[in-house]
């Protein structure tokens, strides 16, 4: 009922109900940012009965004045710090500032380079999407599937952690390419795990999203339509379920991905389900996007540029998005010329999928919360940044 | 890291060892002997064989095995002992604590987890006395505004209802603590009980989330009264008796499940809701609302409504057992005589000793069966919940009594019936 109406209506209607509503009839709930299913967010929800009428997002609990913190550090200090908002995402978050930078300074990154990074990229976005999976699961009450990503997730942070010397907060994209080359036998050990780990998927579908409860707790519930999806700006794998088939990688195709054959999934329900099942399937096409980029990526070669020790280029903008593991994330520079840059602003999927939150929630019931919630691949701290 | 201290000397050690020993046997002989001593004296002891109990010959019972059997056939025999031991509360408390650390065991192996490890260097076997004293040792915070009267009593009156049920049941032929005429009723006005404490607890708590638990709890658990009552029903009409002794006499050649396999999947499904286990654990929705009804809860107050799960689920389990699948009934392992051609008084009962090795299988393979479906299951919602308890189930149940009449009146089972 509540997604045919339009955006504006439904919110306006939430708080025509608590205006008009007779007094202790409604019940304010404080989710987080202590409550056991919110993580560093809040919002209020106003209940009545079993539904809720009414709902209002407070994010900032989190807040580190990353943008602010750039001014302040030239282009090669700012990467340690600015994996910090998604620490488990953290090759894709630099992903897309290295190449803002590159494209500032005009720096030309080397062929392996690029592949290595993808590779580091789709690696990651599986680890972060694992955690993601976890995470919903045990907030359906579902601890086996709480258990099974976080252990699977291990394997792909051993995989990282050969890879860049960190198992998460890798630093591993720098303007200029990678830090540095993969060690001998990565290609196997990842063609290895790769195949490990599409037969752990089939098992996830099996007990997970072929599970007859976890679908009649999901199908139908909080459904963002094509156009409200649109309207409300969200990104990812949220924009995905609600049938728009954008993705970064295919729309602006950065680095290698033009090079790279694979589809873009999407689904047309744009329930919970749907919201669910994206990700899922992303994890698969991930598999392949690996696969891929072990096959064509040149043996042997520089993984990046040389560049002097404070790289600095002239005076002007760019920007550049890269897709991560909640949707398109995107980073504007200014530059004045200097080895700092003038300002960093940092465009983030969290945040644009967080506005979908009281449209959603509106109406439902508080048994769909979390699954409305967390459906919405919301990361609190990369929202606050 | 068990690491010896700094200074440590051998010697030490060993002296100080030989010390405690020392002043255990001085304290022992001089205050413990005589304390006892006392106590016998003053406290009246039953005759045993035509011979009244003294002290002196309470110590030549303890050194004369031929002697102690007779004690020891006369308390196991009290009434105290029924309702304290066997099958009493010690009983089901024993298997609750064995139940929480094969759940947790076996959980841990459906996860690919390793589940309890370090405490009591076996496989983590003393993981649960750990427990145990740390919710000892934790302080009761009782919240502002609590109405500390109830706030105190539902956890208490939580484990009592829980124990009250298994008083109930008999675990062997005549091991029962309260032998009742209508003792399936009995157990379902004692379960009836639970979503009154659960809602009169969240209440007492005043706070938001545990008042949503405690109505959800109030709910679910109303909702599942009527399949449940109506499921063993069925059981009721063949074995015609409301006794549960009687019931479990009654399927001495053939299980009820065979018959009623619907009826037993009804009182499955509706244990696992009475007993709030995923996927009916919405009253303690940990996403939606913290802890629901024991969100407050603290310290050994959690300990308490923990142990009184525990216990109820051994209730309920004991109780599957009890209507379907023939109670303690088996076949018989254990030899008639342990010493051959021993004549003196003894406390061995082959028929009891399988009756209770049988019916603790059984319990312990339908508890399994209960925690089964907590690895493989996410949360229900309430409203599917609730559309299972009053229509699905409920139906259900209604089919299987046809079954049941069926089954009576074309003779087949039943008194007088064909196989019974």
């Amino acid at each position: 009922m509540e997604n045919e109406q339009r955006i504006d209506e439904t919110i306006s209607r939430g708080l025509e109900i608590v205006k008009e509503a007779e007094e202790d009839r409604l019940m304010t709930l404080s989710v987080g940012p202590q409550h056991p299913g919110s993580g560093h967010f809040r919002f209020t929800i106003k209940v009545d009965g079993d539904y809720i009428v009414y709902c209002d997002p407070d994010p900032g609990y989190v807040h580190r004045g990353e943008e602010k913190m750039c001014e302040y550090r030239n282009f090669i200090q700012n990467i340690p710090h600015l994996e910090r908002p998604v620490i488990h995402d953290s090759t894709n978050i630099t992903y897309s500032y290295s190449l803002a930078v590159e494209e500032l300074a005009n720096i030309q990154v080397p062929l392996r380079g690029q592949y290595i990074r993808a590779l580091a990229s789709e690696l990651n976005r599986q680890v972060y999407t694992l955690y993601w999976l976890g995470i919903y699961g045990i907030f359906l009450g579902h601890s086996t599937m709480f258990m099974w990503p976080i252990g699977d997730r291990e394997l792909f942070i051993d995989l990282l952690e050969a890879l860049t010397g960190a198992r998460v907060t890798h630093a591993f994209n720098i303007p200029g390419g990678v830090r540095n080359d993969m060690p001998d036998g990565f290609e196997e050990r990842c063609l290895r795990q790769v195949a490990y780990f599409e037969k752990r998927l089939a098992e996830y579908e099996d007990i997970f999203y072929n599970n007859p409860l976890f679908r009649q707790r999901t199908e139908g519930v909080g459904i963002l339509t094509k156009d409200d999806a649109i309207k409300l700006g969200v990104t990812g794998s949220v924009l995905r379920a609600s049938g728009i088939p954008f993705d970064v990688r295919k729309a602006e195709p950065y680095d290698v991905y033009n090079e790279i054959d694979f589809k873009i999934q999407y689904m047309k329900t744009g329930d919970s389900y749907a919201r669910s099942t994206v990700p899922f399937l992303d994890m698969k096409e991930s598999c392949h996007i690996i696969r891929e980029l072990l096959d064509k990526m040149p043996k042997s070669g520089e993984v990046r540029a040389k560049l002097q020790p404070n790289p600095k280029g002239p005076a002007g903008e760019s920007y550049k998005r890269v897709e991560s593991g909640r949707g398109a994330l995107g980073y504007y520079i200014v530059s004045d010329g200097t080895p700092k840059p003038y300002r960093v602003k940092l465009s983030v999927g969290s945040f644009r999928n967080m506005l979908a939150l009281p449209f959603l929630l509106i109406g439902s019931k508080l048994a769909d919360m979390p699954s409305i919630y967390w459906s919405l691949n919301y990361w609190p701290v990369e929202a606050d940044r | 890291m068990a690491t010896a201290p700094r200074d440590f000397r051998f010697g030490n050690f060993v002296g100080s060892l030989i010390q405690l020993i020392f002043w255990i046997l001085i304290i022992v002989t001089l205050v413990g002997l005589p304390l006892i001593f006392i106590i016998l004296f003053y406290v009246p002891l039953p005759p045993v064989n035509g011979e009244v109990l003294t002290p002196y010959l309470f110590f030549s019972m303890m050194v004369d095995p031929t002697r102690t059997i007779p004690i020891i056939k006369f308390l196991i025999h009290t009434e105290f002992f029924r309702v304290a031991v066997f099958p009493g509360f010690t009983y089901a408390a024993i298997l609750a604590a064995a139940t929480i650390f094969i759940e947790r065991k076996f959980l841990a192996k459906m996860q690919l987890r390793i589940g309890p490890l370090y405490a009591g260097k076996i496989e983590g076997i003393l993981q649960l006395i750990a427990d145990g004293l740390k919710l000892i040792s934790k302080e009761i915070i009782v919240p502002s505004g609590a109405d500390k009267l109830i706030f105190w009593a539902a956890p208490v009156a939580f484990v009592v209802t829980a124990a009250a049920v298994i008083a109930l049941i008999p675990v062997a032929p005549g091991w029962v603590v309260a032998n009742l005429d209508v003792g399936i009723i009995a157990v379902f006005a004692f379960l009836g009980f639970f979503p009154l404490i659960a809602l009169l607890f969240s209440w007492a708590s005043n706070s938001k989330y545990p008042f949503i638990g405690g109505l959800r709890a109030l709910h679910q658990m109303i909702a599942f009264e009527i399949p449940f009552i109506l499921s063993a029903l069925s059981v009721v009409i063949l074995a015609g008796s409301l006794n549960l002794t009687d019931i479990t006499i009654a399927q001495h050649s053939y299980w009820f499940i065979f018959f009623l396999p619907i009826s037993a999947f009804v009182f499955y499904i509706s244990s696992l809701a009475e007993l709030e286990r995923i996927p009916f654990d919405l009253p303690e929705a940990e996403s939606e609302i913290v802890a629901g009804w024991l969100t407050e809860t603290s310290g050994m107050i959690y300990g308490l409504i923990q142990l009184g799960t525990y216990v109820k689920l051994y209730a309920l389990a004991a109780l599957f057992v009890t209507l379907f699948l023939g109670g303690w009934a088996g076949p018989q392992i254990f030899p008639a005589e342990i010493i051959p051609g021993y004549t003196g008084e003894k406390i061995y009962n082959a028929i009891t000793a399988n009756a209770i090795f049988w019916f603790t299988i059984k319990t312990l393979g339908m508890i399994m069966l209960i925690l089964l479906p907590r690895g493989i299951n996410p949360r229900i919602r309430i409203d599917i919940l609730l559309h299972t308890g009053w229509y699905k189930l409920i139906v259900l149940a209604f089919i299987n009594i046809f079954v049941a009449l069926s089954l009576v009146y074309g003779g087949i089972l039943g008194p007088g019936g064909l196989l019974s």
